[in-house]
Order: structure tokens, then sequence, then C-alpha cells
């Protein structure tokens, strides 16, 4: 399987990496974005099985890319490892149909309590 | 140890701990402090809304470096990517900061400086928590710039 990670930070996106492996995801193809904008051209290029997002990021954010994504028929499942959590953005993710919202800083745990159902 | 004190310190401890013990792999966010180099590297975010604050974070050159390499784990991180960890470091407390605030607020993308965030008179200093990390010296610190009054006052 395939799992794009989209942060602006590429300290983040190793951390998100490293803990995909810790939480025993090591075996999956990493495809890597720098902002929402980035993300999106990849989602079309390189078809992801599923994508970890990042909230606030330059050129297009992680909630308006899941928005462009859903409005343009694609169905990635899409979970967001956001450095916010508050009650009102998991609401917000949710309604524009993210699976989850992972909090930073995050777990192995908590990946793999969040992960599995998608990766198995 | 904690430098100063207010209703906030204990979350705030808290915050830094639990960043200490999943990012950076500490199992203890104390401990001698053997780098004695300034505080000359800091990274901050802004939290906007009923509470307008400012959190930010300060260590050394050399720690900086450190923090850099291990998170990417590089050898030699480049200057970009030591502001890059300094950076994700403080917005990742800047998130859990704000998730104590009233809301509704927003978090800014973090700023990095060469030297110390300066503060002026008028904003409040809530909280110093010096941690300490792999012998480094790292200082969080929470800055109130305004906060909006009891509605109906």
């Amino acid at each position: 399987m395939k799992i794009l990670v989209a942060d602006d930070s590429r300290v983040m996106r190793q951390i998100v990496i490293r803990t995909l492996r810790q939480a025993g995801f090591g075996g999956h193809d990493i495809v890597e974005a720098e902002n929402g904008r980035d993300a999106l051209t990849k989602v079309r290029s390189e078809a992801p099985d599923l994508v970890l997002s990042d909230w606030n990021m330059p050129e297009m954010n992680g909630i308006d890319m899941l928005d462009a994504l859903r409005g343009s028929g694609s169905t990635v499942p899409f979970g967001f490892v956001t450095s916010e959590g508050s009650d009102d953005m998991r609401s917000r993710a949710e309604r524009s149909g993210a699976l989850f919202l992972i909090a930073k800083p995050f777990t192995p745990e908590t990946f793999e309590a969040a992960l599995t159902p998608v990766l198995g | 140890m904690t430098v100063l004190d207010s209703p906030m310190t204990d979350d705030v401890v808290a915050i830094v701990e639990e960043l200490w013990t999943s990012f950076l792999e500490a199992d203890d966010m104390f401990g001698p402090v053997v780098d004695t180099d300034p505080d000359d590297r800091s990274a901050a975010v802004t939290i906007s809304g009923p509470v307008n604050m400012v959190v930010s974070l300060s260590t050394s050159e050399q720690a900086a470096i450190a923090l850099a390499s291990f998170l990417l784990q590089v050898e030699v991180p480049s200057p970009a990517d030591v502001s890059d960890a300094l950076g994700e470091l403080v917005n990742v407390l800047g998130g859990s900061v704000k998730s104590l605030l009233p809301g509704p607020s927003s978090l800014s993308l973090p700023v990095t400086v060469n030297g110390t965030v300066t503060h002026s008179a008028s904003e409040t200093a809530d909280t110093v928590v010096e941690a300490v990390w792999s012998g480094h010296r790292v200082t969080v610190v929470t800055h109130t710039l305004s906060q909006e009054g009891p509605s109906g006052s």
C-alpha cells in the first residue's frame, strides 16, 4: 500500500514516517508532499491508499485540500495529523470526510489505533 | 526546573513532558545541564483569539543542531532543517497550549530567529519552563499579549 504524508515541515514528515514504522506500518511505500497543493497533485499522480495530512500549511491548507479532493470525486481515505485538535476542528474534519484526526504530539499506539482499520 | 509559576504552569509542564516523551524519546524532561552555551536560537508561534498569546522556545545553537539531528536522523542537519526542527517543536507546543485557552482561536505558522524572542512591557509572562533534553537547556515561555475582559462589563 502507499501512504501520502503531507506536511510543510520536513522534520514533521520524518517524525510521521518514523512513527509509522514504530507502529508496524513500515512496509508501506511513502510519498511526501510539502503542502496541500503538492498533495493534491500527488494524490492524482501517485494514487495513494491513504493520505495523512497536516492542517496548517502554506499554499493550500489540509482542509481545503480535502474539500478539493472530495469535490473532484476522490474517495481516498484521509486522516489529519495536526498540532490542533479542538472539537470544532474534529467536527469540521469529519464533515469534510476525514476518517480521523491525530493531534501532535502522538505516539505509535495512537497511529496503530487510527490506521489499522484502514491499512489492516 | 520551573522558574515562573502561574495557573497554567502545571498544564504547560505536562505539555512539554508529553512532547519530550513522544517526539524526543526522553524519559525525563529534567536532569543535569551539560551545555552552558547561551540561548541563541528561538522559535515562536502566536495564538489569536479571546486570549492572544505568544508561545516561544529558546535554546543554544548546539542544542538546536542536536535536536534537528535527532529528529531527522541525520548527522549534520542543514540550517533550514535546524530552523524547521525548532519551528515544529514550538508549533506542537503552541497547538497544545491553544487547547487550554478559550476559543475560537487560531494558531500562526512558526517563526524562527537567531537570538532570543523579546517581549514588550505590555506583554505578561505567564509561564517559564526550563526543561532539559540530552544535557541541553530548552526554555519554553508563554506570554499573554492581550485578553478580552468579561462580557457585559
